[in-house]
């Protein structure tokens, strides 16, 4: 049984950072300058939320919050915005996360799509309600589709590549708690 | 067990919630702020940029670089294709080309034809060659201008450049030119700067040789053939060629005008040459000088001048 230790956890937590800010790098890169018809998957989220879904101590609200609102400032979007609405999401996957476990892998996918649609769309209310132009609604259905289809990818990557896996029945953490 | 997960949540729960609570407070007064004092928070957006961005950068320059070099070397896999196209486009436009060459000629030889100021005496009418003579041992073309332009008999015909032939049996809306090279031309020239008379015989090749020289040693090759004007039916002056010597050692006339595209010929109208039909008379001034009041004029103007 391998036990947490809380080394790891805080090494967990920065990875995440770092990697936060490595997605946040390759968006910067200048290399699409012309405009595009297609927009990248937000990768941001997706690895957020399958963090929050299988590790949820992992991705704590305030760095969830920190990053996202940093690349709000980054990436020219109204700042606090979607920041928030992904820490309040974040922190309904993490409530799912326990239930979670013993679930079959599609209904994760599908409580995260349910969560990333409800994000968008409360985006766009929230654009709506405050009278901000909001990008082209096709753009961002296309950048959705895409980025729940690359879920999957995404949990892989995390499982195999960072070891971010669902804790094993009785795992406990390095106070002896229940996972 | 479950009681158990509840205890240790117990005292980290609230303080969580707390945490999230205030986390997403902070987020949503950002918002706010951002939409009520727009100006100050883009401001704060640059500042962040400004630290954050430049700390990419000794990355971002050889990330791009290498990914634009990733992307370079996959257009190596479409450049077979591109080769065909391309092959495919060249031989279009070699056919382009060739036809933007003939054009061009054909405008500088109508330009030519349009500007060329030889004797202001002189019109011209200008005609299309229609057909050739048909046989390889007649040279001579057919022009599209006749009796109803005014063409006569013995007219000279240039092209842009040099002399052709001469007009030789006129319908009433044909002409046909003998040309040069026909074995039955003659014509009287002048090789310049000798100034050596002689004439050009046609003999049914590109290059007709020059016959009847005086001194055949003060020619070199090189020098300007142009037409005398000697017996009175061609203009003088018209440049027929350049001296050339053939591998016999025969002078030869290397044709100015373009024989190998005769398209369209300018017919030089031609009146003949003025004939001086009286004897000479004496000479003498009109008046004689007999008042002495004519040069006062000139000395007051001169004077005033002064």
């Amino acid at each position: 049984m391998a036990e947490q230790r809380p080394a790891r956890v805080w090494v967990m937590r920065s990875l995440y950072i770092g990697l936060s800010f490595f997605i946040i790098f390759l968006h910067l890169l200048p290399l699409a300058t012309s405009p595009s018809r297609w927009f990248a998957p937000d990768f941001l989220m997706a690895f957020t939320f399958a963090w929050a879904m299988r590790r949820p101590e992992y991705v704590p609200a305030v760095s969830v919050g920190f990053i996202i609102l940093l690349a709000d400032f980054l990436f020219q979007r109204p700042p606090g915005l979607l920041a928030g609405l992904i820490v309040v999401g974040a922190e309904t996957l993490r409530a799912r996360s326990v239930a979670n476990r013993d679930m079959p892998y599609l209904v994760e996918w599908m409580s995260v799509a349910g969560v990333m649609i409800t994000i968008i769309f409360a985006e766009r209310l929230f654009l709506a309600i405050f009278f901000i132009p909001a990008p082209s609604l096709s753009l961002v259905l296309i950048q959705l589709v895409m980025t729940i289809a690359l879920y999957p990818l995404v949990v892989m990557i995390s499982h195999f590549l960072f070891n971010v896996r669902r804790p094993a029945p009785g795992e406990v953490d390095a106070l002896g708690h229940r996972l | 067990m479950a009681k158990d997960r509840a205890q240790s949540e117990d005292f980290t729960a609230p303080l969580k919630r707390l945490l999230l609570g205030v986390v997403f407070l902070c987020l949503f007064a950002i918002f706010m702020v951002w939409r009520i004092d727009s100006p100050r928070v883009e401001r704060f957006r640059l500042a962040v940029i400004d630290r954050v961005v430049p700390n990419f950068d000794w990355a971002m320059v050889p990330v791009t670089g290498t990914i634009n070099l990733v992307r370079d070397f996959q257009s190596y896999q479409r450049i077979y294709r591109q080769n065909q196209e391309l092959r495919r486009e060249l031989q279009q436009m070699k056919s382009w080309k060739e036809a933007a060459l003939q054009l061009e000629q054909e405008n500088a030889r109508l330009l030519d034809l349009n500007s060329v100021r030889l004797d202001p005496r002189l019109t011209h009418v200008t005609g299309v060659v229609v057909a050739d003579s048909g046989s390889p041992f007649r040279q001579s073309v057919l022009l599209n201008v006749g009796r109803r332009d005014g063409v006569l008999d013995g007219w000279a015909t240039m092209d842009g450049l040099g002399l052709v032939g001469r007009i030789s049996g006129v319908g009433e809306r044909a002409s046909r030119v003998i040309l040069l090279t026909d074995t039955t031309s003659r014509i009287p020239a002048v090789i310049q700067p000798s100034g050596q008379n002689t004439i050009v015989v046609g003999d049914n090749t590109r290059s007709p040789p020059v016959d009847f020289l005086e001194n055949p040693d003060l020619v070199r090759p090189g020098d300007r053939v142009v037409s005398s004007g000697d017996g009175g039916v061609f203009p003088a002056g018209l440049l027929i060629g350049q001296v050339a010597k053939d591998p016999g050692g025969r002078l030869r006339v290397r044709l100015s005008a373009d024989y190998e595209r005769l398209e369209f010929l300018r017919v030089l109208r031609n009146y003949g040459a003025e004939r001086i039909e009286d004897t000479g008379r004496l000479i003498r001034p009109e008046a004689l000088p007999s008042n002495p009041e004519t040069p006062a004029p000139e000395q007051t103007s001169e004077a005033s001048d002064g």
